[in-house]
């Protein structure tokens, strides 16, 4: 039995360190990590990460329930550890402070697809193309992400006229005659999530490489 | 006992009276595999054609991703696992498991568990957190069975009948203590209140590990110290490197939490030290690796599927101890991460190291239980061969893919070519873990053929009793 409390003792010291190494000390080390306050070159001030509109946030439940993060990962990796800067997925690094309300983490671990840390901001001004949600490759031929047409209703143009926001479909996509194709409210939800993904902001420890003349040109 | 007659010999009579819940583990587990193997097969099929099953939610590709992962480590590989940590902890500790009945009903409840979980992350209850997606009501069953099963398993070792503690049985301890430790951890700072951003990726990650490196990983090599020597013949040559072996990787085996963080949103010494004890992993691989093959011959290779299996199982051991470490450099890891090569290893680690192992314990312990040999016969042949060649097609198409996915993403091509070129390597995966599926059939039809012979000498009064009900009371002669 002596034999056997001191093989006891031993995994029990070998699993302490293994948790305490990371899980107790990771979590007082970034305890005190918060909201970052600013002030930016206008002299206005702003805080950095904000919450998500209610809409992104069921969004980004739906993300979640789907498992989007089984091909898209949403972080940006320094230019030492890949060459995500250079692809044009984000124009920092990505930092702990980023993910600080995100809950559950949506980081990732394979990338079947593009990042989409910065995906909202790749959008620009435009809001976020819903014939994207309803099948990719409208937009992208040869894409292999799947189509989410349960995100939409499929239904007959009603007497008052096609709705407003019934999707413009051409080709082998296009719906019957008669029919129209128009997004539900989850769909709308979702695009609100991805069209929320922007992580360009200005941090003490992750600044935004400054644009000079020369290299905008 | 002499090699290759092993499957023959009907077990001690503690083997024979423990064997009630772990032949229900067993089987149980076993149709798990068949659930998430199918699973992974429609994974499969979306990644060639995206559209099919597209009008369904819940055949969306996250969902049947996790799921499949879900089925095969909590349904197959640790249901599996501790029906064979049972059946072994009473072998070596020559004692009856006891309250078998409270054990069948906890083994009850941890399918009870997993067959809620499943259907639940189908319908997008999943929690999102790799690995850990089962929904929470089902978790909390899940804990519960395993606990029960826990306590009786750590019961038999410490009740057993001769003194010293074998290498298997270490291991055995090793899996019984750290399986709660890193799941109620993950499961309270994750799931239940979770901590707050990218902790919740570091402690993800860890679990992650601890899950294969710890969990199961000691469960399969509990299996091999105790199946090779035995199937073999021969006494492993280097006991001293067993010992430190097993000291070494569970040192090191805990820190390599960060590996799959190299680069992301955490502070910087978690990767580092990942790198670090990743490629000291090789030590504890180099010297457990010597201890499970010393006794190998190639004659008596071919001598019993259990052998066969356990072979190579530990040959899968080690190379993924190698690829580990040699994947832990920063240089690798740059152009190996987010790709289908780490998808490739778990694969080479839960199908190829873990479920060889399995396999190999299922071949000995059905047949000693039930006191029915399981003779070496073309179905047995078929199940070998299939599995060994299904895997290994599956792991070697996605390590081989994932690289030139690696180079083509460093390249700066556009995701969608990147996709493209990476299908005809998903394809090959694909029909690997088809022939996988397929060779499962084989083995369930042995495994068939074994309790029919077992369940002949009850069924043959009864046959007779329900041909003839004029003459129920004498069909005892007939």
């Amino acid at each position: 039995m002596k034999h056997g409390a001191v093989l006891f003792c031993g995994i029990l010291t070998a699993f302490s360190a293994s948790w305490w190494g990371m899980v107790a000390y990771p979590q007082r080390q970034l305890a005190p990590l918060s909201v970052y306050q600013g002030t930016n070159e206008a002299g206005n001030a702003y805080q950095y990460p904000n919450a998500r509109s209610g809409q992104a946030v069921q969004g980004r439940q739906i993300y979640v329930s789907l498992g989007c993060v089984a091909c898209h990962t949403q972080q940006v990796r320094p230019t030492e550890g890949g060459n995500d800067l250079a692809r044009g997925w984000g124009r920092r690094r990505s930092v702990a402070r980023d993910y600080l309300l995100e809950t559950p983490i949506q980081l990732g671990d394979s990338r079947l697809g593009p990042d989409l840390a910065n995906y909202g901001e790749r959008l620009g001004t435009n809001a976020f193309p819903l014939a994207r949600l309803f099948n990719p490759r409208v937009l992208v031929t040869n894409s292999i992400c799947q189509p989410l047409p349960f995100l939409f209703e499929s239904r007959a143009i009603r007497s008052s006229g096609p709705a407003a926001d019934a999707l413009v479909l051409q080709g082998a996509f296009a719906p019957k005659a008669g029919q129209e194709v128009v997004p539900t409210l989850t769909a709308y939800q979702l695009a609100s999530y991805l069209k929320s993904l922007q992580t360009s902001v200005e941090l003490p420890e992750a600044p935004l490489p400054v644009v000079t003349e020369e290299a905008s040109k | 006992m002499s090699s290759g007659t092993t499957t023959s010999v009907r077990g001690e009579p503690y083997e024979v009276r423990s064997g009630g819940p772990v032949l229900f583990l067993l089987a149980s587990g076993l149709l798990w595999l068949l659930v998430g193997l199918v699973l992974s097969l429609l994974t499969g099929i979306k990644l060639q054609f995206p559209s099919f099953g597209s009008e369904f939610a819940f055949l969306s590709y996250g969902r049947l991703q996790s799921a499949a992962g879900c089925a095969l480590v909590y349904g197959f590989a640790s249901q599996v696992g501790l029906g064979l940590s049972l059946w072994l902890l009473a072998r070596l500790g020559g004692r009856v498991l006891p309250g078998g009945g409270l054990a069948g009903i906890a083994a009850a409840f941890w399918n009870v568990a997993i067959s809620i979980g499943i259907p639940g992350i189908l319908a997008g209850q999943g929690t999102g957190l790799r690995w850990l997606e089962l929904p929470r009501e089902s978790v909390v069953v899940l804990f519960l069975a395993y606990l029960i099963l826990a306590i009786l398993g750590t019961r038999l070792l410490f009740q057993r009948s001769n003194g010293r503690i074998s290498a298997s049985q270490a291991w055995l301890l090793v899996a019984l203590f750290w399986f709660p430790w890193i799941f109620s951890t993950a499961q309270v700072a994750l799931v239940f209140v979770p901590v707050r951003g990218v902790l919740q990726a570091i402690m993800g990650g860890w679990y992650t590990q601890a899950l294969f490196l710890g969990w199961l990983t000691s469960i399969a090599l509990a299996l091999l110290y105790a199946l090779l020597p035995e199937l073999s013949g021969k006494v492993a040559a280097h006991s001293r490197y067993a010992g430190f072996g097993f000291w070494s990787w569970l040192l090191f085996s805990g820190w390599t939490a960060g590996s799959s963080l190299v680069g992301g949103p955490v502070p910087a010494w978690i990767p580092t030290l990942a790198v670090a004890s990743g490629v000291l992993l090789l030590i504890p691989t180099v010297l457990i690796s010597l201890s499970l093959h010393s006794g190998a011959r190639l004659r008596t290779l071919f001598s019993s599927p259990a052998l066969f299996l356990a072979t190579a199982s530990g040959i899968s051991f080690t190379v993924f101890g190698v690829l580990t470490a040699l994947t832990s450099f920063r240089c690798a890891r740059e152009v190996l991460q987010f790709t289908q090569f780490f998808v490739g290893l778990n694969e080479l680690v839960l199908f190829g190291f873990v479920g060889f192992a399995l396999f190999a314990g299922i071949y000995v312990a059905v047949p000693r239980i039930l006191g029915v040999p399981l003779r070496h016969s073309i179905l047995s042949v078929l199940h070998v061969a299939g599995t060994i060649a299904g895997v290994g097609l599956a792991v070697a198409s996605l390590l081989v893919g994932g690289w030139f996915q690696g180079w083509a993403l460093q390249n700066g091509t556009d995701s969608v070519t990147v996709a493209r070129h990476l299908q005809p390597w998903l394809c090959l995966n694909f029909l690997g873990i088809l022939l996988f599926l397929g060779s499962q059939l084989a083995l369930l039809a042995h495994l068939l053929t074994a309790v029919v012979t077992f369940l002949l000498p009850f069924g043959k009064p009864v046959l007779a009793w329900v041909l003839s009900p004029t003459s129920a009371t004498g069909s005892k002669s007939s």
